[in-house]
C-alpha cells in the first residue's frame, strides 16, 4: 500500500506513476480534469495505481457511510431553555420605536410638541383666508412666486460661487493651454488615455478580487 | 406578535440557513427552533466523536447552540452558518480535549473511564436497526473499527477528516471553520487519511 512515496519523492517502478497525493484527489474527483485525464489513463493501464486508488475509495466509502447520532430527546428544549429570544431590530427600526412614547405623559409631551407649532400657523392661514382680498387662488399665485423667486436667487448663488472659484480658473488656463498643443500630441494622449483607463480599471478589480491574508492555495 | 411568529412551518422548512438568522433576529421561536433540527445531528455528531463522551458531547453541543443563539445579532451573513456554527462546536471540543487532555482514546472507549459504565458510555456505537443479527454484529464491528481509527487521529485531522468525509464540507469552508490556510487543511486530511489507512489496512478486503 505504501509503495508510493508521498510528496514530489519519486515513486519505486516506472517513472510515469503518479504521486500519492494525485491518486488521492483522482479517488476523490477534485483533481483538476486535464490532470485527471492523464492520471486516469495511467491508472486504466497500471494494476498498482488502481488498486491504491481503489484503497482510497474504499476509505472514502467507509467513512462516508458513518451514521449521525442523534443527542438525547430533551436537547432541543435544554438548548431552548437557556437562550434569550429577543427582536433584534434594525437600528432605524430601534429608533423610531423609541420615539413612540410608552406613558400617558410621554403621550401628552408629544401632543403638545407636535400641536404648538401647527396651531398659529393654522389659525394664520384660517386668518388669511378670511381677509377679503385674499382668496385660495391669490395664496397659490404668491406661494408660486416666492418658490420662482428662491429657486432664481439659488441657483444665481450657485454660478457666481462655482465661476468664482479656483476650479474655474483652473480649467479656464487648462483650456487655453489645451488650445496651443498641436492636434497630434493632443491626440496622442487621448489614445494613451484610451488605453491607460480599461488597464487601471481592470488592474483594480483585479485587485479588489485577490484575497488577501495568510490563505494559500496549493494544490 | 413578532413577525417571524406568523411564519408557518412549511416555510421554513423551505428557508436557508440566512433567512432563518433573520427571522430568528425578529424574535421567532419557531426559527431557532428549525435552526436547531437542521443542526442538532451534525453538531452533536462532530463533538461527540471528537470527545468520545456521550454526556459530555451533550453539554457541548448545547453550549455551541446557546453560544450561537444568544449572539445571533453578531452574526456575519458574508459567511455561511454551518461555518460559524461547526467553528464554534469544533472550537469548544478541541479546547475541552486539550483541557482533559483526552485527544486520543483507546478502541475501547475513553482511557479516562474508570468504571464499565464510563468505558461503555465512552465507546462509540455504530450500529443500523434494519440489519439482521449476523450483519448488525459485522456492520457494529467494522462501524467500531473505524470509529476507534478515528478517535487516535490528532484532534485537528479528526476535525478536518469528519468535516470532510462526514459533513461533506468543502476544503474551502473547512478552512473557515478550522480558521487555518487552505495548505493546512490539505495537509491534515492527507495526513489523517494515510493514518487511517494504515490503521484500517486489515480491512481493506472485506470491505
Amino acid at each position: 500500500m505504501n509503495e508510493h512515496v508521498t510528496g514530489r519523492n519519486s515513486v519505486p517502478g516506472p517513472p510515469a506513476h503518479p504521486t500519492t497525493e494525485t491518486l488521492e484527489q483522482l479517488a476523490e474527483g477534485v483533481l483538476p480534469a486535464a490532470e485527471a485525464a492523464t492520471a486516469h489513463s495511467h491508472v486504466e493501464a497500471c494494476e498498482r495505481c488502481a488498486s491504491e486508488v481503489d484503497a482510497f475509495r474504499s476509505l472514502f466509502s467507509m467513512l462516508g457511510e458513518l451514521p449521525r447520532f442523534a443527542p438525547s430527546p430533551v436537547f432541543a428544549d435544554a438548548v431552548m431553555a437557556r437562550v434569550q429570544i429577543t427582536a433584534h431590530e434594525s437600528r432605524a427600526l430601534a429608533l423610531l420605536r423609541r420615539l413612540i412614547p410608552t406613558t400617558r405623559r410621554g403621550w401628552a409631551f408629544i401632543s403638545v410638541a407636535v400641536t404648538a407649532p401647527a396651531v398659529p400657523l393654522i389659525a394664520l392661514v384660517l386668518w388669511l383666508l378670511t381677509q377679503p382680498l385674499l382668496s385660495p387662488a391669490t395664496v397659490t399665485q404668491w406661494a408660486l412666486l416666492r418658490i420662482q423667486s428662491t429657486a432664481q436667487t439659488g441657483s444665481a448663488w450657485l454660478l457666481d460661487r462655482a465661476f468664482g472659484s479656483n476650479l474655474f480658473g483652473w480649467a479656464e488656463t487648462s483650456y487655453a493651454t489645451i488650445q496651443t498643443v498641436p492636434d497630434s500630441a493632443l491626440g496622442g494622449a487621448i489614445a494613451l488615455l484610451a488605453v491607460a483607463m480599461p488597464l487601471s480599471v481592470w488592474g483594480l478589480i483585479r485587485l479588489t478580487r485577490t484575497p488577501g491574508g495568510n490563505v494559500t492555495y496549493a494544490n | 406578535m413578532p413577525r417571524g411568529q406568523r411564519l408557518n412551518a412549511l416555510d421554513l422548512i423551505h428557508s436557508t440557513d440566512h433567512e432563518l438568522v433573520t427571522f430568528a433576529r425578529t424574535g421567532s421561536d419557531k426559527a431557532y427552533r428549525e435552526l436547531l433540527d437542521r443542526y442538532q445531528r451534525p453538531v452533536f455528531s462532530l463533538v461527540y466523536r471528537m470527545v468520545r463522551d456521550r454526556e459530555l458531547a451533550e453539554d457541548l453541543a448545547q453550549e455551541t447552540f446557546v453560544k450561537v443563539f444568544n449572539h445571533i445579532e453578531s452574526y456575519n451573513p458574508k459567511y455561511k452558518f454551518s461555518s460559524w456554527i461547526f467553528k464554534i462546536a469544533s472550537n469548544l471540543a478541541i479546547d475541552c480535549l486539550r483541557k482533559k487532555e483526552l485527544n486520543t482514546v483507546s478502541l475501547d472507549g475513553s482511557r479516562h473511564a474508570r468504571t464499565p459504565d464510563e468505558v461503555e458510555s465512552s465507546r462509540i456505537s455504530v450500529a443500523s436497526e434494519d440489519e439482521n443479527p449476523e450483519e448488525l454484529l459485522e456492520a457494529k464491528e467494522l462501524g467500531e473499527e473505524i470509529e476507534g481509527a478515528i478517535g487516535q487521529l490528532r484532534a485537528e485531522y479528526r476535525t478536518a477528516i469528519l468535516l470532510r468525509h462526514v459533513e461533506g464540507r468543502p476544503y474551502e469552508e473547512i478552512a473557515e471553520i478550522m480558521e487555518v490556510p487552505l495548505g493546512t487543511v490539505k495537509t491534515y486530511i492527507h495526513r489523517a487519511r494515510s493514518e487511517l489507512r494504515e490503521t484500517l489496512a486489515h480491512l481493506r478486503i472485506e470491505t
